[in-house]
């Protein structure tokens, strides 16, 4: 009796210890959410907006590289390798598997997919008005960084393959055609333009962020003008900067205070700026670093930049905002200047409208007087000696001034069929390749090439896999 | 004389009990055993012999039997039969610990084995002068590869048994620690940058009793999902019946880096392939010669002032950054015991190293007390528990940092002193920073604490039926602390940065079984059923601040500006029924069935679940009669099994479609899309084969075994490559098929066995054989291929077979760089143009995973005196050597940025010359000559001399005298000498599993000096 009443003890101990349940086998998710179910009110929206800018802050793309790409591939700056850093892109000869072509192509369309996350999202509680003023701003996040990569990878300005090659126009999130083609660049430029119309459509100027953190209906018409005058429409570049000069929004920063507005958020010239602070930056591979110091510092400006600048330019050495480090190295000392990596990186100042206005209106009439006063409006606060006429060198020469280090140059070379000029042959190290060579275009990254069998190398570049 | 006796024994006739005296001897050299417990079976009465050998026990009437027993020596039995003096010769037990086996959940007699299962006794890795256990198991099992991620004492092993099945999941091997599976990751609070730090470190290898490494599925299925890559079970030692014995071991030596590495340049050589770039690039076109290329170069300053201002000393770089002779101490004392109730095994162990390169240095104390009692006849009860302390001073090893040693002895340019004119390190290094400044004013430290615990209960319910409980608690806590100084570093520009970090992993098994015996006739049959529940916790917490107003102030208290932390929680879980049956038919006939279901959080949660089984068999041949008949025979085996086993080495929750919340922008939260998710992801999975035969002849003076495997994996977890334009990079699938087949062979022969001479030689070989069967495949059908550095996995290949362009050489007539356009020879042409349009990559031959590994060894005593030596080789697979780009670049990155290696004299001068270092030049581009391609990928194969000991063990005599039963002195070497194959692999062959050379510590050589007391 006492053997059998063990025996069932036994089974009913054995019974306790074996319940334990499938539900035992749910993992906790503390720092993610399931895409699935997560995406449901603004303020949801909101949090992938934030997440969508974030994303353009990394130092692949507007963080450090795409502008630091168009800086030494010009006339304005050159790397001198301290840290073996841009010294590829500096001499125009990248292979289709280095890190600057394929990290910065990878977090362009990362930026382009919570993009399409946002717009593609239904069934939203909340105010609609916010809702589309949300879903506004990613359209012309999407228009941006579209109009990036086509400027970046497209083969407009390569003569010798197919000039009307552009890149994959990606429309919806976690798309089911994971073998994109190349769109042309005609193609794109139209769903650009159409994306940033949407963009007007959805956006209410009553609830654009006074901050200049976030995208306005005014940045989208800058982006428009910024568009249009890349491809040379010029009566739209008139409009949409009409539409940003009218609004009286925004001013020409004073002399006395074009030096200070490079530490401060939301300057009065500012239009659309991207968020940095103390803890929330880039570190040592932002534009502080590179731009300057013994550690990184390896981009350089070259003397053809800096003797630009009259004596009282508040552009040049009088204010600091050029300087000389270690005896010798020409440098930019004003443009994203603290210690602590905490400057904004303004990507559309009031003065690149002025300037593309002043561009517009010289390029439909070449004798308005308008042009000129324009023109002139941008030095006149700088302490500069204004322009006697205006021509498309005067103009040129302006923007190089007013936004050197900014990441404008190469676009403005190549937009203007120019070749890259040869002015230090021993700093410089591209030669100075001339309008039509392959090296106007970056070589799609061997990673898209191997994963996507649709992709098409640009001409001159190794397709090998 | 003889009346007196006869009335005394006639007295203890008639009386309650019997005097009983007598002396135990041993039987190998008649000398006398003190300490063996004497007790009389069936009652409890007992005692013990004295220092000479000699008991004396009061024996009940009624009782006719005598039990000898101590440790190491064979239990004996003695019946009285009418005796009042009783002698007793007992037999040496040697045998007996490698009679059994212990497989983690079961153990099993040896001859009862069906599968491929090693197993090494703890004698053989004490004193090995290594800090974690599983790098003292490198060449001892045939089939296991070790390689070591970096030579800082606590970094983590790569450990790969029988080939690789994995392309993307883990292929790391499970661990089990006396019963509980262990988690294996890096625990460095920074492992990605600086020293990686193993969880087996917390475990001291004087403490271990035995590592059995199971290989095929008869053993590892009992694994169910995670025995795919092999387990490897280790087992702490346990207290003996006897009286306590202590044990104590004490070694110190001295360590270096086994292979020395190339040499960088030296300022004089570096000056003259400066100057001949200057004049190679711009002397044609502004009209000067070589001898004035100096002029030209220092007065354009194309030498960034560096030349002009070089003092002309050799400030020797290398060995400012080489910690020579680094000392290596180890100590350990425990002590063990027990009687018929309860026994014990207690230790104390502390380990210091010091590492070869300046910064690093390792300190650890372990403590471990394993009990275990009888409650009552039938309830047992155990506790094994671990505690550890260690400190590592880690360093930024993992990749070129300015910060890293490693990176200064070949890039800091040699025209830069070390030292100023009063000693201090020289800070204008511009760019690079000081390591010897770095070493003494920045922190960089893991201080790991280890706590585990194992209990169990075991209840013999009826007879033939056990009830067991058990449950293992094993918490890691690792705080990790980093300071870069305010003056001289990354953190100069911010006066000083401060990170620290606390990583806690808490880790908790829940085991219950239940035994049951069967036998009849000469059946026997053993059935198993257990359940298994593992819950694993993850909490991370950091902080860091910028910003210190003075120096030697570390912490972030005393930071001014720009705080910040963060805190994560993850963790997963376990769920599995076994059940397993064994039987066994007189000893000669094995059949063993193992069925596992097993649920893990990791999958989606429709396929958590997957069933694993195995089944395999064995023939004694030895125990049938017409083989008994044979002498010559003395063991002789068949066994074959074949089993499922799975793999669940994916990351946590990747099978979810997930947002990822821990991003900010203008101080507001943000989110991104982080996972592409895949809601059909389960198991790896792989069916194994295995045959093989054990022998022995000549009364085992001759013994071996041989297996052959045969491993499919299928359902493969791969992070399938996708278009970047979707936002993503890969997506993780169950798709494709990979195979590895091999054999296995040992072989022991004792040439002299003596008792005072023994000589014996072994060796053992594997060879594996990868190749890949199947690959996802896109939208047009076609392979999608992984490919990632200099490496494609494809079908038809290993994993990860090397991939790249082939090197043609130098062109003789202009010096210029040469690939071949079809990858492999010069039947197409061959080009100076590295990304020219038309070049193909073409694949090199092999993988980085050895297919011949083994080694060979030798053990030699003569009373007294021993001498061990074990010989390692591995071969069949090729080497590539990273940051070449730079080092050999043939432009300014070793001229005038960085520096570069001394093979660069033998660079091409003129027309004519036939070398294989192309022309220098001053550019950045150098024709890429030193970018990626077989001019860089070696012969891994290597020879290595892994461990020899010399020692002298004092004679019996001479230790009983003084009152100890051990004492042995010896000097150990290990990996003395090295041979490499490929001459042009200078670096250390032995690299991490990927096949690349890396800038972390070397492997290192030691020489310790140690003794070993027992008593």
């Amino acid at each position: 009796m006492r053997k059998l009443s063990i025996i069932i003890l036994a089974i009913a101990l054995l019974g306790i210890t074996f319940s334990c349940t499938k539900d035992d086998l749910e993992p906790t998710l503390a720092q993610s959410k399931n895409i699935l179910v997560s995406i449901n009110t603004t303020e949801d929206l909101l949090t992938l907006l934030n997440g969508t800018y974030n994303r353009m802050t990394q130092a692949s793309y507007y963080g450090r590289d795409l502008i630091i790409f168009n800086e030494v591939r010009s006339d304005n700056c050159f790397s001198n390798g301290n840290s073996g850093r841009f010294l590829t892109p500096a001499a125009m000869t990248l292979g289709n598997n280095e890190a600057y072509v394929t990290d910065t192509w990878s977090q362009i369309y990362a930026v382009i997919a919570e993009a399409n996350l946002i717009i593609g999202a239904t069934d939203i509680e909340g105010d609609e008005d916010e809702i589309n003023h949300i879903k506004g701003q990613a359209y012309a996040i999407r228009a941006l960084a579209h109009f990036d990569l086509l400027k970046l990878y497209g083969q407009q300005h390569v003569t010798g393959g197919d000039p009307t090659l552009g890149i994959p126009y990606v429309t919806v999130f976690k798309d089911d055609n994971l073998l994109p083609v190349r769109n042309t660049v005609a193609e794109v430029k139209t769903n650009i333009n159409n994306d940033l119309i949407q963009a007007l459509n959805l956006m209410d100027e009553s609830l654009n962020n006074p901050s200049k953190q976030y995208i306005t209906t005014y940045a989208v018409n800058a982006l428009q003008a910024r568009v249009a005058v890349y491809f040379k429409d010029w009566p739209a570049a008139k409009l949409a900067c009409e539409a940003v000069i009218n609004s009286d929004n925004y001013e020409i920063i004073s002399p006395e205070n074009f030096p200070k507005i490079w530490t401060q958020d939301g300057p009065v010239n500012s239009i659309f700026e991207l968020a940095f602070s103390s803890i929330d930056n880039q570190n040592i591979n932002g534009l502080q670093y590179i731009y300057r110091g013994e550690n990184y510092g390896d981009i350089e400006a070259l003397a053809d930049l800096t003797d630009l600048f009259e004596a009282d330019d508040v552009r040049g050495f009088s204010t600091g905002m050029l300087g000389i480090e270690g005896g010798s190295l020409l440098r930019n000392m004003g443009k994203y200047p603290s210690i602590d990596y905490s400057d904004e990186i303004f990507l559309i100042r009031y003065e690149e409208v002025v300037l593309m206005y002043a561009e517009a209106l010289f390029e439909i009439d070449n004798n308005d007087p308008e042009a000129l006063v324009w023109l002139n409006k941008v030095p006149a606060k700088r302490k500069a000696t204004l322009y006697s006429e205006a021509t498309k060198a005067n103009i040129m020469l302006e923007r190089r001034k007013e936004l050197c280090f900014e990441g404008f140059r190469f676009d403005d070379l190549a937009r203007t069929g120019s070749d890259i000029p040869l002015v230090a042959a021993l700093k410089q190290t591209h030669g100075g390749p001339q309008y039509g060579s392959y090296k106007y275009a970056f070589p799609i990254p061997l990673a898209e090439l191997n994963a996507n069998s649709a992709m098409v190398q640009n001409y001159g570049y190794s397709s090998s896999k | 004389m003889f009346f007196t006796l006869f009335l005394l024994t006639g007295y203890l006739v008639i009386g309650q009990t019997v005097q009983i005296t007598g002396t135990v001897t041993n039987a190998e050299d008649g000398l006398v055993v003190p300490g063996v417990t004497v007790t009389v079976k069936g009652t409890t009465v007992g005692t013990i012999t004295d220092v000479s050998g000699r008991y004396s026990i009061s024996v009940p009437s009624g009782s006719s039997t005598l039990v000898f027993s101590y440790v190491g020596m064979k239990r004996t039995e003695v019946v009285i039969a009418g005796r009042t003096v009783v002698n007793v010769t007992m037999e040496s037990d040697y045998l007996a610990m490698d009679e059994v086996v212990v497989l983690g959940y079961a153990t099993r007699g040896k001859n009862e084995l069906t599968g491929s299962t090693i197993q090494l006794s703890g004698d053989k890795l004490r004193s090995v002068p290594v800090v974690s256990v599983d790098q003292t198991l490198q060449g001892k099992v045939a089939g296991v590869n070790i390689s070591s991620s970096s030579g800082t004492p606590g970094s983590i092993q790569d450990i790969r048994i029988r080939g690789v099945g994995s392309i993307t999941g883990s292929n790391d091997p499970l661990i089990i620690i006396d019963g509980a599976p262990v988690i294996n990751k890096d625990l460095s609070g920074d492992g990605d940058a600086s020293s990686t730090l193993s969880p087996l470190t917390a475990l001291n290898s004087n403490d271990i009793e035995s590592i059995t490494v199971l290989k095929d599925a008869s053993a590892t299925a009992a694994y169910g999902a995670r025995g795919s890559n092999g387990v490897i079970v280790i087992t702490t030692k346990k207290g003996k019946q006897g009286k306590t014995n202590f044990d104590v071991s004490a070694s110190t030596g001295f360590q270096n880096n086994a292979v020395a590495g190339r040499v960088p340049l030296n300022g004089a050589q570096r000056e003259e392939l400066f100057l001949e770039a200057v004049y190679n690039t711009h002397g044609a076109n502004y009209g000067f010669t070589k001898e004035e290329a100096y002029d030209f170069a220092t007065e354009n300053g194309l030498d960034f002032g560096d030349l002009l201002n070089w003092d002309r000393s050799e400030p020797d770089w290398p060995s400012v950054v080489t910690n020579k002779n680094a000392p290596v101490t180890n100590v350990s004392i425990s002590a063990s015991g027990g009687d018929d109730i309860s026994s014990f095994y207690a230790s104390l162990g502390y380990s210091k190293t010091e590492a070869t390169t300046i910064v690093s240095d390792f300190k650890r104390l372990t403590g471990s007390l394993n009990y275990t009692r009888k409650f009552s006849n039938n309830v047992r009860f155990g506790i094994n528990t671990n505690v550890s302390n260690t400190f590592q001073n880690a360093y930024l090893e993992q990749s070129a940092y300015f910060a890293n040693p490693n990176l200064t002895k070949y890039f800091m340019s040699p025209w830069y002193r070390a030292y100023n004119e009063d000693g201090s390190p020289n800070l204008n290094l511009y760019g690079l920073f000081h390591p010897v400044y770095l070493a003494e004013n920045d922190i960089n430290t893991n201080d790991f604490t280890r706590a585990i615990v194992s209990s169990y209960l075991e209840w013999d319910i009826i007879k033939d039926l056990k009830f067991r409980t058990f449950v293992s608690m094993d918490y890691n806590l690792v705080n990790y602390k980093q300071y870069q100084n305010r003056k001289h570093g990354d953190a100069s520009e911010e006066n000083g940065y401060s990170y620290s970090s606390a990583n806690r992993n808490y880790n908790t098994v829940y085991q219950n079984s239940l035994d049951y015996t069967i036998r009849f006739s000469d059946h026997n049959i053993s059935l198993k059923a257990l359940m298994e529940f593992q819950k694993n916790k993850t909490w991370d917490l950091w902080g860091d601040g910028k910003n210190f107003p003075t120096d030697d102030l570390t912490n972030i208290n005393s930071a001014g500006a720009n705080f910040d932390a963060g805190s994560s929680f993850t963790d997963w879980s376990n769920l599995s029924y076994l059940g397993m049956a064994n039987y066994n038919f007189k000893g000669k006939y094995i059949a063993d069935f193992t069925f596992r279901r097993e649920g893990s959080s990791l999958f989606a949660p429709d396929h958590r679940f997957g069933n694993f089984w195995s089944a395999g068999v064995a023939w004694n041949l030895n125990e049938e009669s017409f083989i008994k008949n044979i002498e010559a025979i003395s063991t002789l085996r068949l066994r074959a099994s074949y089993g499922l086993s799975g793999s669940n080495g994916v990351n946590l929750n990747a099978y979810q479609e997930l947002l990822t919340y821990d991003a900010d922008y203008a101080d507001q939260g943000a989110a991104y899309p982080s996972q592409y998710g895949n809601d059909l992801l389960t198991w790896e999975k792989n069916n194994t084969l295995d045959v093989g035969t054990d022998f022995g002849f000549l009364n085992d003076r001759i013994t071996g075994s041989f297996s052959y495997f045969y491993k499919k994996t299928f359902d493969l977890l791969q992070n399938v490559p996708i278009t970047r334009t979707s936002g993503f990079s890969s997506v993780p699938r169950n798709l494709g098929v990979v195979e590895n087949k091999g054999v296995e062979a040992m072989l022991d022969v004792a040439i002299v066995r003596k008792s005072d001479f023994n000589w014996n030689v072994s060796f053992n070989i594997a060879t594996v054989k990868n190749e890949v069967l199947e690959l996802a495949k896109d939208a047009q059908g076609n392979d999608i291929m992984i490919t990632s550095g200099q490496r494609r996995t494809a079908v038809g290949q290993p994993i990860y077979a090397w991939y790249t362009r082939g090197w043609a050489g130098v062109n003789p007539d202009n010096g210029l760089p040469q690939w071949y356009l079809n990858g492999t020879n010069d039947e197409g042409g061959v080009t100076s143009n590295y990304y020219a349009s038309d070049i193909q990559l073409a694949f090199q031959g092999g993988s980085a995973l050895p297919t011949r590994t083994g080694g060979f060894g030798t053990h030699f005593d003569f009373k007294g005196i021993f001498l061990d030596a074990n010989f390692f080789f591995a071969g069949g697979h090729k080497v590539f050597e990273d940051w070449s780009f730079y080092t050999h670049h043939t432009g300014v990155y070793t001229l005038l940025y960085y520096n570069g290696v001394n093979d660069l004299m033998n660079r091409w001068q003129k027309p004519g010359d036939e070398t294989d270092v192309p022309k220098v030049v001053y550019s950045g581009t150098a024709s890429n000559a030193s970018r990626p391609s077989t001019r860089f990928l070696y012969d891994g194969d290597y020879i290595r001399l892994k461990d020899i000991v010399l020692g002298y063990s004092l004679p019996s005599s001479i230790e009983q005298r003084i009152g100890f039963s051990d004492v042995t002195f010896f000097a150990r070497g290990t990996n003395l000498w090295t041979w490499v194959k490929d001459k042009d692999l200078k670096y250390d062959p032995e690299v991490r599993a990927d096949g690349y050379t890396r800038l972390t510590t070397p492997p290192v050589k030691s020489i310790v000096f140690g003794i070993n007391l027992k008593f």
